[in-house]
């Protein structure tokens, strides 16, 4: 690249992707070495993250957004921002990375038994050494053979974890025993049970054994033939339910942890079958494989891939195949990795929560940073086409690339540039609606509830070409897939690869509902920390307790509660959505219907003191944020949700990349080199980390400054060289 | 038109999702244990799978004599023949076999983990089958050829009936001995009053061990642990016998 100049790089889009590849390339170290424009439709940053401020200064999100205590590249792009900004901490609440994530250990899966009754499984999963973000040792790798190891590991300590409990289980059962009986007869039970407690806990205690070994022959496996290693698992497993199976049929608390043994053991055995410890392609070798169906060929039982952890595993990646929650599909390959990482290469905590609005946490710092460090921001432009340079006018051996980038103007601003944030009690925020006052025509465009962010609403002031050389030398696309066919209409007619891109990675829309109440979560039947569900029933299968935003907020009566729910949203039968009249408000209306029917139906299950004897949900619980207790304005039933907040995501960038089985291969990755100053960005790419989340983002985002900058270095992404 | 800006060429465009693959089986060690060369590494190889798969059957077997004996103990109570002595010769003889098969096992646990730490095989010429892929009958763990047996006097102070069995490791090199508390198969019992004292001259070890009174019967087991290496050097069962 030329050294005389400074490289102009257009970045499109505003997500977590697109503002990691400018944070990358504005690096003090780079020395301004490309001079960044971000290009952002409507007002604010955040793509799929951004939130904005409402009525009571109310965080609205897209959707419920937790970090992972394996998110080591999103965790170290935020501490660095935030050590960067140097916020001072008399003035603003949130000033260090520390104020903003807090450690959310507290995890649930729902289960439903037999007899249609719905239980949630608490764990805490343990903290573990670190943080996410610090420095990974020298050298550190990651292999399968090391996460097969720890998988057997886990194992142990399973069994390990059912002996211990004995003792409390006997404890329960004898105590009828001793009950019901003359002083004999009771002596003679206990001896009895004491013996079959010693001849289970001492099958225990050679499973335990036969799994250490399991544990030395995954280590060295290239030095143990493969079907003794098989046998040796089928083994355990085969023994493990003889010993148990009695035993869980009354206890589900047992039940839950076999599932968990037995779909470990499943994927070890599948892992070794597979060859995935030497497999040059890591866990992509069985990407075609939905990750249910892999796990029944390797030998999980029909109860674990019913279990509420695999239930689970689906909702959270929102692996439903055009939102049909009765198409459940989801990669092997990914979800193996997905899982392996979260469970044995967490940090400090299992999740994390954002101590406010994603935007405010995220969005508000990088913004800041970015403008210090000169990055510009246009907002109010959405991208309306990537055009190529005709293909007649490339040069022998040229390649293909951007000529310009066409852009629709939303708005014009009034003076100089846009600024974006609003404060909240000294922290800066992302407002729920654009400031109109900086706009010409403000109060016009408010008047006429432009909708600025809606793919359907594409009024605008002005059009706007940028021109290759002239305006900039590269570009990165970060824009949601969704909106790719759209925007890069070119691209997808004349290269089959982007074709097959938009044809085989699939997106989703999604819902959310956000409800804060007049009673605290104990008074509404569940007791304890704050956790996060998953598994429940639809249309609202994830839940999260976020009571600790409310402080942050400011309504006048403060709520005592605040649920986040989420899930898939299905798309409408053999119609197109983009070309439904007014579908975003057709489909805010479902998510409406949606939430009324599960308060009304649902909710009881989870929060069984929000219903009323008659099994009517208590719709007085819900707060307005607007005022009091006497408020009225949505007095009267189920009409009182209006004074909640509720979101159908279904602009196409918006919707959320699937990881579905066999489509890996169709991403295309930030490091493509068919177009000389494109490059993308965004969790739907090919960033080694394929699924939908921040950490793929972040590494999508730090992938395309490598693209263009060759920094940073791929050795120092974290987990982009993982199987 | 000036000269475009473009991407500079990159030296790779995937993930390494394999570093075994990535490095070559060279760098890992693999290439040595295959070569095929006749040399240590094959007669390591037989050495692992003869081991892996005595290993792999007497851990079969551990686990069904466990199961068998609670299965047995479940009939006996579905047909309510609980009589208290009924019940104590089953746990003597399950504690008896237990003991036996957890010593065997861990012998060979113990070996293959050696083996697996890349200290070559256990016994210099001894025959293995490196084709062996199948288990084979559990035999006795080898013992020592060229160094001697490491003496040991045990003394025990108990109110009750009392066993203790020490299996050495194939070679243990007897320096600096240190013998774990004991504990219990079936719970989290311990037995802590265990020392290991060392020999002097020609004088053999001494393992005292004193089990207090009130001690529960039962199965206890330890590590007897070589402090200079800090690894295995064997192991100790100890029985304690119905009151």
């Amino acid at each position: 690249m030329s050294k005389s100049r400074p490289i102009r790089v257009a970045v499109i889009g505003g997500g977590c992707a697109a503002l990691t590849a400018a944070f990358e390339l504005t690096r003090p170290e780079l020395r301004r070495r490309y001079q960044v424009t971000v290009y952002q439709l409507g007002w604010r940053l955040g793509g799929k993250g951004a939130s904005g401020r409402g009525p009571a200064d109310r965080i609205e999100e897209h959707g419920l957004h937790l970090w992972m205590g394996f998110y080591e590249n999103a965790f170290r792009l935020m501490r660095e921002t935030y050590t960067e900004l140097s916020r001072d901490p008399k003035r603003c609440p949130i000033s260090d990375w520390r104020d903003a994530f807090a450690p959310a250990p507290l995890v649930g899966v729902t289960e439903r038994s037999a007899a249609g009754e719905w239980s949630i499984w608490k764990g805490i999963l343990p903290p573990t050494e670190g943080l996410p973000g610090d420095p990974l040792p020298a050298g550190h790798r990651w292999t399968v053979t090391d996460y097969m190891a720890r998988s057997v590991a886990l194992v142990g300590t399973l069994f390990r974890t059912i002996q211990f409990s004995r003792d409390g289980v006997f404890a329960a059962s004898g105590a009828p025993a001793a009950d019901r009986g003359s002083p004999s007869s009771s002596l003679v039970l206990d001896a009895i049970a004491r013996l079959l407690r010693y001849g289970e806990l001492a099958t225990m205690a050679g499973l335990i054994q036969a799994v250490s070994f399991l544990e030395v022959m995954i280590g060295s496996l290239s030095q143990y033939p493969e079907n003794l290693v098989l046998r040796l698992l089928d083994g355990i497993a085969s023994n493990a339910r003889t010993v148990l199976t009695t035993r869980l049929e009354s206890e589900p608390q047992l039940q839950r942890v076999w599932n968990i043994i037995d779909l470990t053991l499943a994927t070890v055995r599948g892992g070794i079958r597979c060859g995935l410890l030497t497999e040059p392609r890591g866990f992509d070798a069985i990407d075609a494989y939905d990750s249910r169906e892999w796990l029944r060929l390797h030998g999980a039982s029909e109860e674990a891939l019913g279990s509420g952890w695999i239930r689970a595993l689906y909702d959270f990646g929102f692996s439903y195949e055009n939102g049909d929650v009765t198409r459940p599909r989801i990669s092997a390959g990914q979800a193996l990795r997905s899982m392996l990482r979260a469970f044995f290469t967490y940090r400090g905590s299992f999740f994390w929560r954002m101590q406010a609005g994603m935007g405010d946490i995220v969005f508000s710092p990088l913004y800041e940073v970015l403008k210090r460090r000169g990055v510009r921001f246009e907002f109010f432009h959405r991208l309306e086409n990537v055009r190529l340079a005709p293909s007649d006018r490339l040069r022998p051996g040229e390649s293909p690339y951007v000529e310009a980038l066409h852009f629709g103007v939303q708005a014009e601003i009034k003076r100089g540039e846009y600024r974006p944030l609003v404060d909240v009690r000294g922290l800066p925020c992302w407002p729920a609606v654009p400031d109109y006052r900086q706009l010409v025509d403000g109060a016009r465009f408010s008047r006429e509830r432009w909708d600025f962010e809606s793919h359907w609403d594409s009024r605008k002031v002005a059009s706007r070409t940028v021109r290759v050389g002239r305006d900039f030398d590269q570009v990165i696309l970060g824009v949601g897939l969704g909106a790719v066919p759209y925007v890069c209409k070119e691209i997808v007619a004349r290269d089959p690869r982007w074709r097959a891109m938009i044809d085989h990675v699939q997106t989703v829309a999604t819902q959310a509902l956000q409800l804060w109440m007049h009673a605290d979560m104990g008074e509404l039947g569940v007791p304890g920390d704050p956790m996060t569900v998953s598994g429940f029933v639809e249309p609202f299968d994830t839940w999260a307790d976020m009571g600790h935003l409310i402080a942050q907020e400011s309504s006048r009566r403060t709520p005592r509660a605040l649920a986040y729910f989420c899930s898939v949203l299905p798309d409408p039968d053999g119609v197109d959505p983009v070309r439904v009249r007014d579908y975003p408000a057709k489909a805010s209306e479902q998510v409406r219907r949606n939430a009324i029917r599960f308060l009304s139906r649902d909710i009881g299950l989870l929060w069984p003191r929000a219903v009323r004897a008659t099994g009517e949900f208590r719709w007085d619980l819900l707060a307005d944020p607007t005022d009091s207790v006497k408020s009225r304005q949505y007095a009267g039933g189920e009409a009182r949700l209006g004074s909640q907040y509720w979101r159908a995501n279904v602009n196409p960038t918006d919707r959320y990349a699937l990881s579905l089985p066999g489509s890996s291969a169709y991403r295309i990755s930030p490091l493509d080199e068919t177009y000389d100053n494109l490059t993308v960005c965004g969790d739907w790419t090919d960033c080694g980390f394929n699924a939908g989340c921040v950490e793929a983002a972040v590494m999508s985002g730090r992938l395309a400054a490598h693209a263009i900058s060759q920094s940073p270095a791929l050795e120092d992404i974290v987990g982009f060289d993982h199987p | 038109m000036p000269t475009r800006i473009k991407k500079p060429r990159l030296n790779r465009t995937r993930p390494i999702r394999s570093w075994p693959a990535f490095l070559g089986a060279s760098a890992t060690g693999t290439d040595n244990a295959r070569s095929g060369d006749g040399s240590g590494s094959s007669r390591a190889d037989g050495a692992m799978n003869d081991v892996v798969a005595r290993s792999v059957d007497l851990g079969y077997r551990v686990i069904d004599e466990y199961i068998q004996q609670g299965q047995k103990a479940a009939r006996r109570w579905a047909q309510q023949s609980f009589a208290p002595e009924a019940l104590g010769d089953d746990t003597q003889e399950l504690a008896r076999r237990m003991t036996r098969f957890a010593t065997d096992f861990g012998s060979l646990w113990f070996e293959a983990w050696q083996l697996a730490l890349g200290q070559g095989p256990p016994a210099p010429g001894r025959e293995t089958d490196s084709s062996a892929s199948l288990p084979q009958p559990p035999s006795p763990p080898p013992t020592g050829e060229e160094r001697p047996p490491i003496r040991l006097r045990i003394l025990v102070s108990s109110p009750y009936p009392t066993e203790v069995m020490v299996d050495w490791l194939p070679h243990p090199v007897a320096r600096h001995l240190r013998v774990q508390s004991l504990r219990a198969i079936d719970s989290n019992r311990q037995l802590s009053d265990v020392k290991l004292e060392a020999a002097k001259g020609d004088e053999p070890y001494r393992l005292r061990v004193r089990v207090p009174r009130g001690q529960p019967a039962g199965v206890y087991n330890g590590m007897i642990i070589d402090e200079d290496t800090n690894r295995p050097a064997g192991t100790m069962s100890l029985r304690i016998l119905r009151k």
